[in-house]
Order: structure tokens, then C-alpha cells, then sequence
């Protein structure tokens, strides 16, 4: 159980990592440092449109992302520092087919529809299905994520000097 | 028992999907939500690598779609800067004009809508202008493969991972070898 916490905490340190640059660039970018925010901008941009009136804004500059990838990735976070409540971590079976298209549809289905020109999709509408796909994504995703994480540790063991196992050896028939 | 199949043809379709959907102009904005083009060829790579899974072979592990994942991120990270390279070379003079035009009518769109203050057009024009005097040099092109490189195999990780998810563990229906029991 050790290594599955210190695999999650190496997750949520790259999740807190990401979250805080799409925030610094604002920050930087208004204290005049406008080289290192334009380096994260350019870096974000690779991510997302950028656009400035579907982006929140902080001190007068737009974040990192729009507001729908916010919504994704803070919800990503919180869902993640609130996983070891509902004791996935320890659950094999995690959900997927179902609990994946619950969690993009409304998403899917809002900017389809913007794109349509049928509903307009708001700032409100965007935090919405983005927080929720953010927000699930940690359940679907984190679980095996640490069982990779735990299996690979398990096999570089097994092939290490120390276990008294042959590395790469093939079974002679 | 068999071993399980290589993984390099899964990881190069899966790398080829991201590379092909990254590196087209158009294709590309679907990686505008959350790298979503980047996400489908990390789960894809898990999918197609499933395919190759026969009875009395071992079950797929979430550790093969992490790698695969991983593999198809970097191989589609190289296509596409490969690919945009090759378009802004050959296509450089009238993808910038397109780029250009598509640019100004929006822009005086947004500004008659007053969604947009004419302040900003100057600025986002001189960025454009910056972005694509960049995107056709050597530094450009190389700061581009940097980018790609560290954020192609996080988000196809992250899409192997959901793949695995969802595709789910495919477990031989009877083994050729029957296990020994000590």
C-alpha cells in the first residue's frame, strides 16, 4: 500500500505541477517577467485555443487555458486529492465504458451544439461539463495508472542483480 | 504459455494517429479540448495492441497500455513536427496568406460584435506574426519538437489509460498449456 501512495502522490505533485503553471503565467506576465509567461503561454498554447473572451482572467491578463480546459484540469485535480475518500485506490474493478460517456457527454454534447449553432455554450456551461469530465477522470484513470506504476516496479525487481533472477532470459524449450 | 505480442506496431499506429491528427491543419484543433486528438491515438495504440492478443497468451496489463501509451506519445510527437515542418515548407507562402486572411475577417468580425477591443487585434496580430516567422526557423521547429515531446506522451499515456479502461482486459478463453499444479 506504500508504493501505491507514493505513486499517488508523484501524481497529484505532476497534476499540481501543471495546475500551477497555467496559473503563473498570468502572474508573470503582470509582474513583467514577459519572457517566462510567454514561454508557458506558448507552451499552453500547444493544448488550447487561448482565446481571450472564452479565458478567465487574472489581474487583467488571461490564464493559461480557456475556460473549459480549466475546468478540466482543476477539476482533474480536485477529483484527485479527493480520490483516497471514496477508497478507489484500493478497488480493482474501477468503472469504465459507462462512467467514461456519463462523464464526456455533456461536454461533447455542449460543444457540438455551440458549434452548431443551436445552444450557445456559456462560461457557466463550460465550467459545468468540464469540472464534471475533470472531476471523474481521476477515477477512471488513477487506479491504473498505479497498477502500471506497481507492476513496472515489480518487474524491474524481478530482473534486478539482487533477486537471483536472469534479466531478459528466454525460456529454452 | 505464448508471450504476449510486441508491442511496436500497436505503438506505431497509435503514434501515427497522433501524429497525422496533430500535424494537419484543421485536423489539429480537435487537440484544442484537452489534447483530445492526443488522447484518441494513446487509446487507440491499447485497443489495436488488444487485437493482437490470442488464446494462451497472457492477459494484457495495465502496464503494457502505460508503456504503449508512452511510445505512441513520443513516435507521434516526431510525425508531427515532422509533418508541420514539411507543410510550412512546402505550403509555407499560401498557408501564411490563408492564415492571414482567415485572421483579419475574424478579427474585424470580433471587433464589430465588440467581443474584442481594438487593442487586442494589433496584439494578437503581431503575435500571429511572431508565431509564424517562428514556425518555418530551425528554432522553432526544434522548440516545437521539445513541446511535443514532453506533452505527446503524458496526454497518450493518459489516453492508453482510459483506453485500458475502457477496452478492459481481454483474458484467454482456454489456455493451450493447462497450468501445472504443485
Amino acid at each position: 500500500m506504500k508504493s501505491s501512495i507514493r505513486v499517488y502522490s508523484f501524481f497529484i505533485v505532476l497534476v499540481s505541477f501543471w495546475c500551477i503553471g497555467i496559473l503563473a503565467a498570468p502572474f508573470l506576465k503582470h509582474a513583467g517577467w514577459t519572457q517566462s509567461a510567454d514561454m508557458l503561454y506558448s507552451f499552453f498554447a500547444r493544448v488550447c485555443h487561448q482565446d481571450d473572451i472564452r479565458s478567465f482572467h487574472i489581474e487583467g491578463e488571461k490564464i493559461g487555458v480557456c475556460i473549459r480546459c480549466s475546468a478540466i484540469y482543476f477539476g482533474f485535480f480536485l477529483g484527485l486529492i479527493t480520490l483516497p475518500l471514496s477508497r478507489v485506490l484500493k478497488r480493482k474493478n474501477v468503472p469504465a465504458m459507462g462512467f467514461f460517456l456519463a462523464a464526456v457527454l455533456p461536454m461533447v454534447v455542449d460543444a457540438v451544439l455551440n458549434a452548431a449553432g443551436i445552444h450557445a455554450s456559456t462560461p457557466v456551461t463550460r465550467v459545468i461539463t468540464g469540472a464534471m469530465f475533470g472531476i471523474s477522470m481521476p477515477w477512471l484513470v488513477v487506479p491504473i495508472f498505479i497498477e502500471a506504476c506497481l507492476q513496472l516496479n515489480h518487474r524491474n525487481k524481478k530482473h534486478s542483480p539482487d533477486s537471483g533472477a536472469v534479466p531478459y532470459a528466454r525460456k529454452t524449450q | 504459455m505464448l508471450e504476449k505480442p510486441s508491442k511496436l506496431r500497436a505503438a506505431l499506429f497509435g503514434g501515427l494517429i497522433v501524429g497525422t491528427i496533430s500535424g494537419l491543419p484543421g485536423l489539429n484543433l480537435l487537440n484544442c479540448c484537452c489534447c483530445a486528438g492526443i488522447l484518441f491515438g494513446g487509446a487507440m495504440s491499447v485497443y489495436l495492441y488488444r487485437q493482437e492478443f490470442i488464446d494462451g497468451m497472457p492477459p494484457m496489463e495495465s502496464s503494457d497500455a502505460l508503456v504503449l501509451g508512452i511510445i505512441a506519445g513520443i513516435i507521434g510527437a516526431l510525425i508531427t513536427t515532422f509533418l508541420s515542418a514539411m507543410i510550412s515548407l512546402i505550403l509555407g507562402p499560401t498557408e501564411t496568406e490563408m492564415v492571414r486572411t482567415f485572421f483579419e475577417k475574424i478579427g474585424q468580425k470580433l471587433e464589430n460584435m465588440r467581443l474584442l477591443q481594438p487593442g487586442n487585434l494589433d496584439d494578437l496580430r503581431d503575435k500571429l506574426e511572431q508565431a509564424m516567422k517562428e514556425g518555418g526557423t530551425i528554432g522553432g521547429i526544434l522548440r516545437s519538437l521539445v513541446y511535443a515531446l514532453i506533452l505527446y506522451p503524458i496526454f497518450s499515456m493518459l489516453g492508453g489509460l482510459i483506453g485500458y479502461g475502457i477496452f478492459g482486459k481481454k483474458k484467454p478463453k482456454v489456455p493451450l498449456i493447462p497450468p501445472m499444479h504443485q
